[in-house]
């Protein structure tokens, strides 16, 4: 049984930290091995009675999968994941960690849930192989569809599989073992409550309304496609697959810096199914753990891989910079007016706090990887792009291309995750573009998961230095932020941003930059800001302590808006702040605690434009060159123009991701929802208009008499009616398009704040942190779909409970080499994770135009959780995450900042 | 992944003859996918066990031994009634390990042998000292995660929630090679990297484990694992015990410090093991001194045990907050195995 490696039988070699020469191949340094085995004959094969020996070569066998049996030709090496999807089309399991991290490879094997991408093809066979694919017609398909069990929905697939083994196993789950049972599925979206209540649903069990009944456009149905990501039938750019599709790889320098020294191309080059090899001259010299000093490309990603250790390359690693702390200084005196004018403001304060907050670098950890698959025709070309900026990824590929942009139809129809980090086509749609045109064959380039956490951007960490005053009463009369933020290699990205959700008086605010031999920060879901809510809302809560106030009245002396204070009374309700105890006085050695933080956006963004045609059957098709990020785009074009034309949403088309519709905006700062809302009501109004000519001019009336309310046209003044299909009919080509672009003055009203609140249970003795409940309001003027509203609430504080206890990227001190570059040690929060959650949709009349959620919702969870910790505690945690070993150090030092 | 010759055993003599003849072992193939993923090892032979099916399953031997076999799936263990009853730690460690698809494939003879989780070992970018370079990155890296006690030259933690338990229950592992079989008490299973670095047991390269046994079941049994996500995760301290019978115990029974054997009894009593602390699970002598003579569990005696479970402890310079856990562990395994709530 002994997984006995063979490492520990070579010739040990004397190897110092620092400046020697460092094997990345595995040959490299050591007796050397070949790198790629098959082809040889197996010592002994035959000799052993009972021994079936199969090889290493790619063989014909057979596998049922979905009840149909199946002849595949694979080397035993082969997953049962690689073979699904590059043999079988089965692209519904996902490979997203590749190491049994994340379930969302999972499959039923004899009707148990297993990882196929810890399963090898050949040990399949004969056994029931069952996709989700396959279970199109079986629960929690329905209950996931009918609760929008999905966001970007990469990962949704994995979880209706194991949900489907739950169910086998346990038919009425408790919200506890649906937890229990999904704890081996990863979501980034943060989707977990709107699938635990598809399994509530699912399981004959009644799932508990939110409190939003009315507040949206539509308060029943799901997005529109979710039943496509709910079977897998939603095809990302990594379920590309096209004929003769080769696949591409960057090679990447393993520390924080230093020298590449050798390589063997020509052994590389050697490895069969290896098509290209390319060093690059110019990265010599890595700056980063991650550089990319290489590419392969290959026939099969394993070739690609073998290729890259064939490379045996050797480095040097030389002056990584990994400490940040090593790096910082401290805030630098004040002088001059700045100075003088805190002091003023101080001069006045009853209470002056002062505290150093720290945050670490977290990486986004999309489950789809960044990547591109890009195939020329003749002048032309086809691309896909993972991306939340369509047009932006085709614009930066035309120069790779040496096309125009009109000559590349762009694709991105689903994209597994974003949050900020998928802009342009990057490292891997340049590479894909230029080898598509180098090569003549289609192209696929993915980031790995290593090189996802490596080079797929970050949120920067930071080092705040706060000091605030307050008077008597709890009004805060100034307040000096200086923060030192943690970068990549170069300067640039890093900022601590502040909510204007309190007046804080005269502010000074200094930032510096401190860079690490590591990748590059790049936008993250309200980047900066829940870096600076944390310590924003420590310190509020630090001013109350000190005047010994409620935390709430401090906020609601210097709220910023009524709508936020508002937001605080009803949020303490739903929590039970009557609750809450003075910090640190809750009995026992498990300490409950609860806190708040609150939050805004701005209202910005342009650059929009939308087609509404209605065909002559009545059907309408609404189209967009968005993207959908997992917000609900398409949901929204639907469901606008459901309500504006007042016909059925089923009878609409939501079309968007695909270059040849209407340009729309990239989405980022949470402008999508509003700008494609507001336009497409504005092309359904000129759709409407159309067709109210069309049965004005069969009527033999003025247009203006001709008015459409609940699908159907009446006469103003007159007897006359005509239903939707009726009109349509009058459309005397294939087609009417109502079209429009962004105007910023049809937008309405609406507000973007955000308030919540956090329940915690703190472990004094081991540290270890438990968030029980969630309430969050968020207002977001006139709502379109309760759930997917809902599921981006939701989403949005659960990615902020991962940020505030689990996430951090850890770099090797002295080598600078990322040691937590996976989804087993690099912790995003999971189904055991998630607390209750309660979301209020904050809508009043007076909000009619969409309003921007997706950024706020997150931004002041971790200072929610922060507050509520140090009130169990009764000492504050400075640092995030909050890890049990800071916990316990807080503990130890009695709060001390 | 690193290609490779593959064959699959049909039979318990061809996975034995096969071994022998140098292929490695394959279960349920979690660990060893994961080495081939990160292209780490020398594996260019392997053969697959899972047709085997009399090495799975658990059943209880006339006497009230209970044998395991060790393709035996966690899932299966840990829904196994025998177990439940017998040994419910044993049940409860199983059913808390990884994730549950993982539960599916991983195997107990897997979980007890797989190679340690430190993530410099695990990356192929650091020759350390277990894959026969010259130095234990954690030393001066960071070692947030490794042993408290016991380490050196090498750091790590053993990574089975598994083997606690069948320390604490002084578990008996069957080690079969063509030669013959030999019977290895868990105890004497696991070997500090002062002795061995290049494996952290005393299976030879030749034996395959072909059955786990359990002798007596505990009188009283307990199980603690504490983690930081409480999603999969790997485990920041845990710890076993169980007051095995035919000890020295009884109600008001005096047992002195000089009386316990320093490496603790193996014939009765009280017995601490705890896990993720150490290369191997760490059988805690002092605290075992605290509990001896006494049957029953006080939340005053737990807390004096925990207490001197740390004796010993060596911490890096990073880690010295995990002895707070390992304190917790012990007690709270303690308080669990006497039934006791925790205050």
């Amino acid at each position: 049984m002994g997984t006995r490696s063979g490492a520990g039988a070579r010739a040990p070699q004397s190897v110092s930290r620092r400046g020697f020469l460092k094997s990345m191949g595995l040959a490299a340094g050591t007796a050397a091995l070949p790198p790629f085995v098959a082809g040889q004959e197996a010592d002994g094969a035959g000799a052993i009675a009972g021994l079936r020996v199969l090889g290493a070569e790619a063989q014909a066998f057979a596998l049922t999968v979905n009840g149909e049996l199946r002849t595949v030709t694979a080397a035993p090496r082969a997953t049962l994941l690689d073979v699904l999807r590059n043999q079988l089309g089965l692209t519904g399991a996902k490979e997203a960690c590749d190491r049994g991290a994340c379930g969302g490879c999972t499959v039923l094997l004899d009707g148990v849930a297993v990882n196929s991408c810890m399963t090898l093809a050949v040990d399949a066979s004969g056994r029931e192989v069952t996709t989700v694919e396959g279970l199109a017609a079986e629960e929690p398909v329905e209950g996931l569809c009918a609760h929008d069990g999905a966001q970007c929905g990469f990962c949704i697939p994995g979880f209706v599989v194991r949900g489907r083994a739950l169910l086998g196993e346990t038919p009425r789950p408790t919200p506890g073992e649906i937890r229990a049972g999904l704890a081996g599925n990863l979501c980034r979206c943060g989707t977990y409550t709107k699938i635990f209540d598809g399994l509530l649903a699912a399981s004959g069990q009644a799932v508990a309304e939110t409190a939003n009944g009315s507040a949206a456009l539509e308060n029943e149905g799901a997005r529109v496609e979710i039943r496509e990501k709910v079977t897998g039938a939603a095809k990302y750019t990594a379920d590309i697959r096209r004929e003769g599709m080769l696949f591409g790889q960057f090679v990447r320098f393993p520390f924080g810096a230093g020298r590449v020294v050798e390589w063997d191309v020509e052994a590389a080059r050697a490895v069969p199914g290896v098509v290209e090899v390319e060093m690059y001259e110019d990265a010599r010299e890595a700056r980063f753990v991650g550089h990319r000093i290489g590419h392969v490309i290959g026939e099969t990603p394993d070739a690609v891989e073998d290729a890259i250790e064939a490379l045996a390359v050797r480095v040097r690693e030389d002056g990584s910079r990994t400490r940040a702390s090593e790096h910082h200084e401290g805030p630098p005196a004040l002088e001059g007016d700045a100075a003088r004018q805190l002091d003023e403001a101080l001069q006045g304060a009853a209470v002056i706090v002062e505290g150093t907050f720290t945050t670490e670098v977290q990486t986004h950890s999309c489950l789809e990887p960044h990547g591109a698959v890009v195939e020329m025709g003749s002048g032309r070309a086809e691309a896909w792009g993972s991306t939340q900026a369509c047009q932006g990824f085709r614009e930066g590929l035309q120069g790779p291309l040496g096309l125009e942009g009109p000559r590349i139809t762009f694709h991105c129809e689903h994209v597994g995750g974003g949050f900020g980090s998928k802009f342009g086509p990057g490292p891997q749609g340049r590479l894909a573009a230029e080898a598509a045109v180098r090569l003549g064959r289609p192209v696929q380039v993915m980031n790995d998961r290593r090189g996802e956490h490596l080079d797929g951007g970050n949120r920067p960490g930071s080092i705040q230095h706060w000091r605030m005053g307050a008077d008597a009463e709890g009004r805060i009369v100034g307040a000096r932020l200086f923060a030192a933020n943690i970068v990549g290699f170069e300067a640039g990205g890093g900022e601590v941003n502040l909510c204007d959700v309190y007046r804080l008086g005269p502010m000074v605010n200094d930032q510096v930059e401190i860079s690490l031999s590591a990748g590059l920060p790049s936008p993250f879901r309200a980047p900066g800001f829940p870096q600076g809510s944390f310590a924003l809302e420590s310190m509020i809560d630090e001013i109350a302590k000190a005047l010994g106030r409620d935390p709430l009245e401090i906020r609601r002396i210097n709220a910023t808006s009524e709508r936020r204070v508002a937001q605080l009374d009803r949020g303490a309700g739903l929590i039970g702040w009557e609750r809450r105890r003075p910090d640190g006085t809750w009995p026992g050695r498990v300490k409950t605690g609860f806190g708040c933080g609150q939050a805004n956006w701005g209202v910005f963004g342009d650059g929009c434009q939308i087609e509404v045609q209605v065909l002559r059957s009545g059907r309408v098709e609404v189209y967009s060159g968005a993207q959908d990020i997992g917000t609900g785009c398409r949901t929204i074009l639907v469901d606008v123009t459901a309500d504006e034309l007042g016909i059925p949403r089923e009878g609409i088309g939501g079309n968007i991701g695909v270059s040849t519709y209407p340009p729309g905006p990239a989405s980022g700062g949470s402008v999508t929802s509003r700008l494609v809302a507001t336009t497409t009501r504005d092309a359904a109004i000129d759709a409407k208009r159309q067709l109210s000519a069309l049965v004005a001019a069969e009527w033999g009336v003025e247009p203006e008499r001709v008015r459409l309310g609940g699908g159907l046209f009446r006469e103003d003044g007159g007897t006359r009616t005509a239903e939707w299909a009726a009109a349509c009919s009058l459309i005397s080509e294939d087609r009417l398009t109502g079209q429009a672009r962004f105007d910023r003055a049809h937008t309405g009203e609406g507000d973007t704040s955000n308030t919540q609140f956090a329940e915690v249970e703190a472990d004094t003795e081991t540290g270890i942190i438990r968030v029980k409940r969630m309430v969050t309001i968020q207002a977001g003027g006139q709502a379109v779909n309760r759930l997917t509203f809902e599921n981006q609430m939701c989403g949005g504080v659960i990615q902020g409970i991962s940020f505030a206890l689990f996430e951090e990227r850890t770099l090797d001190g002295p080598t600078g080499g990322m040691l937590n570059a996976n989804l087993e040690w690099y912790k995003i929060a999971g189904s055991m994770d998630i607390p209750e959650i309660i979301p209020i949709i904050d809508k009043t009349d007076a909000d009619t135009g969409v309003r921007p959620i997706g950024e706020p919702t997150t931004i002041p969870t971790a200072a929610a959780v922060a507050n509520a910790v140090a009130n169990a505690l009764g000492v504050r945690v400075w640092s995030l995450p909050m890890t049990p070993a800071r916990v316990l150090a807080a503990l130890e030092q009695g709060g001390r900042a | 992944m690193k290609a490779f010759q593959y064959a699959v055993a049909e039979t318990r003599g061809a996975a034995l003859a096969a071994v022998a003849d140098g292929w490695v072992p394959k279960a349920g193939g979690v660990d060893l996918l994961d080495h081939l993923k990160e292209r780490i090892g020398h594996t260019p032979r392997i053969v697959g066990l899972h047709e085997i099916g009399e090495l799975r399953g658990a059943v209880e031997e006339p006497g009230g031994a209970i044998r395991i076999g060790p393709l035996t799936t966690l899932r299966e263990l840990s829904q196994d009634a025998t177990i439940r009853r017998a040994l419910p730690s044993l049940a409860e460690a199983a059913g808390h390990a990884a994730t549950p698809q993982i539960r599916a494939l991983a195997t107990v003879g897997g979980n007890l042998c797989q190679r340690p989780r430190c993530w410099y070992y695990r990356q192929q970018a650091y020759h350390c000292l277990k894959k026969g370079g010259g130095t234990c990155y954690a030393v001066e890296g960071e070692n947030q995660f490794h042993a408290l006690f016991g380490g050196g030259p090498c750091h790590i933690v053993h990574p089975s929630n598994l083997a606690p338990v069948l320390v604490a229950a002084n578990a008996q592992f069957e080690l079969t090679s063509p030669a013959g079989a030999r019977v290895v008490p868990a105890r004497e299973f696991f070997v500090l990297p002062s002795e061995s670095l290049g494996a952290e047991n005393v299976l030879e390269a030749d034996e395959l484990m072909t059955a786990i046994r359990i002798p007596m079941a505990p009188r009283k049994s307990g199980y603690v694992e504490l983690r930081h996500r409480q999603s999969f995760d790997w485990p920041l301290a845990t710890c076993a015990v169980t007051l095995m019978p035919e000890g020295p115990v009884g109600d008001g029974a005096q047992t002195t410090a000089s009386e316990a054997s320093p490496e603790g009894s193996d014939q009765g009593g009280w017995c601490v093991v705890m896990g993720a602390v150490a290369p191997v699970p760490w059988r805690s002598a002092p605290a075992e001194v605290v509990l001896a003579g006494h049957e029953s569990i006080t939340a005053e005696l737990a807390e004096r045990a925990a207490d001197a479970a740390l004796e010993g402890a060596e911490p890096m310079s990073q880690n010295a907050w995990r002895l707070r856990l390992a304190r917790a562990a012990v007690r709270r395994a303690l308080l669990a195995a006497e039934g006791l709530e925790d205050a």
